[in-house]
């Protein structure tokens, strides 16, 4: 017998919840056959299975499970299955939160009512109703205040010590609550890491934008893919990793630091599905039109399929594209563990003289570097920015095959 | 567990066809072993290979059989394989179906059924996603029926024939795989019942509450889009809403819609369709018409956006109508913003 283990997939992550079986109960399963899908807060994973046998499930679909735990068992025949079965051994598996039995339904505003002023489930299905609504709980909070008041609850007690303190909900505050989605407290877990570890500074260059349009609208045409300043971007700063590592490195113990052996650029893409740094895996290997693809390829899946965890994961430094119109600049923060993120704005017009003394429209673009200060001091990452505008305003190096 | 709506579909198709031995079944790459491009059809060749007939890509010609075939006194009902293609027998079907019933001194019955699937969500693409069913509104002596999982169609086409009136069926694609309702019950807090003279309009509400605060009116397509939305105007925003979907769109049975909506006081008439010409405006000047005095706030109107339907998922969403849309409506129509 092998047991299916839950791996860890990602940093970020405690728990997953299990998506789907993909083989049934006593059915028959290969070594490497995908199994079960469980789902980060980002992506979904297949988890295959280990050896040849008979799968036997002990978690069930849309559970929590967390790395290391064992969601299911291969035995090596159906004997064996049915063996351990008759053993009675009692899987450790946690039961889903029940919603009260046979109690009420409660609306949102109806339970926080409800909650606040100590109502139990008894008194509520003394209503005789399928579903409880607000008006429900405030009739029966209208019956109970006309008998001898009660004491006050400590909900109330604590909801009241916190307005004091100038924050806090009131019990029945009638502002509608936004619960947050899986993905943006992920998104929340990783910012607020970052925002405690990391002392970032900012560094903002402008890069003159002309000739890495034109290279772009040519390798646009040559290629047949779609090539614009953030595929020329993640190219430039691929090239930049062995003269400037120090921006490519993972903050240590506070004495070192790690360097990164390869240009593996995280992108922000977020198509309205949430926010994903899918990584473009070693830029430097890699032409415009391979990086536009893979782009493409990522922002299709944003709003389709998602990712899995391998390709959220690894990244050695970030772009962070802003290149809507008119955005002048933008400051994003440091991926944990890395030491730099650069981000993008839109192209801008300017007017400026020629050679000749003409007035000409000149476009541009602010990139902005934000660094890891214990790392990185203001010289090493203006010369970075430096060095990623000197490769797009000569961009013919970045069009190459 | 009921059966999905594409068997509920096959059933009824089978059990015409045993009970008319007039009806024939006309349509592309219906025969089996392909059965239609949405398994529709499938097994019917296999019965009646001389009545169930694979056609070439003709969508005037199809029609323009079918109606014959009507106005010699037998039924046919004809697959098109995707709505979109309807729009190439429209003249068969304004020209000449709807019309022979009323050309020839006497009232001649026409029992014809085109069945149209239609609707997007399913990433299809500009041309093979729309719901045309506006066009075809107000055409004299032509039916305008939406399969929902409320109605049996076997008992819907039924009707269709029997009314001598020939007629659209839409399906929407997105149903297909969807179980149908069966025994009043949708779930653990809402019920159905169906009202109205031929029992046409399916009813959705809360047990026992009397009082809704607001009527979401849908065709049969968005049945199961509206219904989730009502359970979550429910749970998550306190609001009750009834649910109404007939059966037939066209003509309007005013009669059966307007009584609960005059009780709410409000509606929200939400279908797939873009905006300019649809059901929902039919239905919404009735509605200002005859319910002024009771209206606690104009109708309200959702549409999808004003735009070609994209290929990419996460982009048609963006266009069609979904959800989130139509609990915004209701949100709003409730609260008077």
């Amino acid at each position: 017998m092998t047991d299916l283990v839950v791996p860890k997939l990602n940093n970020n992550d405690t728990t997953y919840v299990l998506l789907d079986w993909l083989a049934g109960d006593g059915e028959q399963v290969r070594a490497g056959e995908p199994i079960a899908e469980v789902e980060t807060s980002k992506a979904a994973e297949e988890l295959l299975s280990d050896g040849d046998g008979v799968l036997h499930r002990l978690v069930e679909v849309n559970r929590e499970c967390a790395p290391g735990d064992v969601i299911g068992h291969v035995f090596d025949s159906e004997e064996a299955r049915q063996r351990f079965l008759a053993a009675a051994v009692t899987p450790a598996v946690v039961p889903l939160p029940d919603v009260s039995p046979g109690g009420p339904v409660l609306t949102d505003s109806a339970r926080e009512l409800a909650a606040a002023h100590g109502l139990d489930d008894d008194e509520l299905r003394g209503l005789g109703k399928s579903v409880v609504r607000r008006t429900d709980v405030e009739r029966l909070l209208a019956d109970r205040s006309a008998a001898p008041a009660a004491t006050t609850e400590p909900v109330v007690v604590a909801a009241a010590a916190a307005l004091a303190a100038g924050d806090g909900p009131e019990p029945d505050d009638p502002r509608q609550v936004h619960a947050l989605s899986r993905a943006q407290r992920a998104v929340a877990a990783v910012v607020t890491e970052s925002h405690r570890e990391v002392p970032a500074a900012l560094a903002v260059i402008k890069v003159r934008a002309d000739a890495a349009l034109t290279a772009a609208r040519d390798l646009t045409r040559a290629t047949r893919t779609l090539v614009g300043l953030p595929e020329l971007l993640v190219k430039a700063i691929g090239g930049l990793r062995e003269d400037h590592p120090l921006l490519f490195a993972s903050p240590g113990d506070g004495s070192s630091v790690r360097l990164a052996e390869a240009a593996h650029v995280g992108v922000t893409i977020d198509v309205g599905t949430g926010l994903f740094i899918p990584v473009v895996r070693d830029v430097e290997e890699l032409t415009c039109a391979e990086i536009a693809e893979t782009l493409m390829d990522f922002r299709s899946r944003a709003g389709g399929e998602g990712f899995r965890a391998g390709e959220l994961a690894g990244g050695t430094i970030v772009v962070s594209l802003h290149t809507d119109p008119d955005v002048v600049l933008a400051g994003p923060i440091v991926f944990p563990g890395q030491t730099c993120v650069v981000a993008i704005g839109g192209t801008q017009d300017e007017l400026a003289l020629d050679t000749d003394g003409q007035v000409v429209t000149r476009r541009f673009v602010n990139l902005s570097a934000v660094y890891d200060h214990r790392v990185v001091n203001g010289r090493e990452a203006v010369a970075f920015l430096q060095a990623v505008k000197a490769a797009l305003e000569s961009p013919d190096q970045l069009g190459e095959e | 567990m009921a059966e999905r709506v594409v068997e509920n579909l096959n059933q009824a198709l089978h059990g015409l066809l045993a009970d008319d031995p007039a009806l024939t079944v006309l349509g592309e790459d219906l025969v089996d072993p392909y059965g239609g491009a949405f398994k529709v059809t499938r097994g019917l060749s296999a019965r009646w290979p001389d009545r169930v007939l694979s056609t070439p890509l003709s969508e005037g010609g199809i029609v323009g059989v079918a109606g014959g075939l009507a106005l010699a006194g037998q039924s046919a009902i004809v697959e098109i394989m995707f709505s979109d293609f309807v729009a190439l027998a429209f003249d068969q079907i304004l020209n000449f179906a709807s019309k022979s019933t009323a050309m020839y001194g006497r009232r001649v019955p026409m029992r014809l059924v085109v069945r149209c699937p239609s609707g997007g969500n399913r990433g299809y693409g500009p041309t093979h996603s729309q719901s045309p069913l506006k066009h075809f509104v107000g055409i004299p002596g032509l039916s305008l029926h939406e399969v929902s999982p409320f109605h049996d169609n076997r008992a819907v086409l039924a009707g269709m024939l029997a009314t001598g009136r020939p007629g659209l069926l839409f399906e929407d694609k997105v149903l297909y795989t969807n179980r149908m309702y069966a025994d009043g019950v949708v779930d653990e807090l809402f019920r159905y019942d169906l009202i109205g003279p031929d029992a046409d309009v399916a009813r959705v509400r809360v047990d026992e509450e009397e009082q809704a605060d607001c009527v979401l009116v849908v065709p049969g397509g968005l049945a199961a889009r509206a219904v989730a939305v009502a359970r979550e105007l429910l749970l998550r925003d306190d609001i009750v809403c009834q649910v109404l979907v007939p059966s037939r769109l066209w003509p309007l049975d005013a009669d059966t819609l307007l009584p609960p909506i005059a009780r709410a006081g409000r509606v929200v008439v939400a279908e797939e369709s873009t905006a300019g010409g649809t059901w929902g405006a039919e239905l919404a000047q009735v509605v200002h018409r005859r319910l002024w005095g009771a209206l606690r706030a104009p109708v309200r109107l959702v549409h999808s956006a004003d735009s070609v339907i994209p290929t990419a998922a996460h982009l048609e969403r963006t266009v069609l109508v979904q959800d989130t849309d139509i609990r915004q409506a209701v949100k709003e129509v409730v609260s008077g913003d």
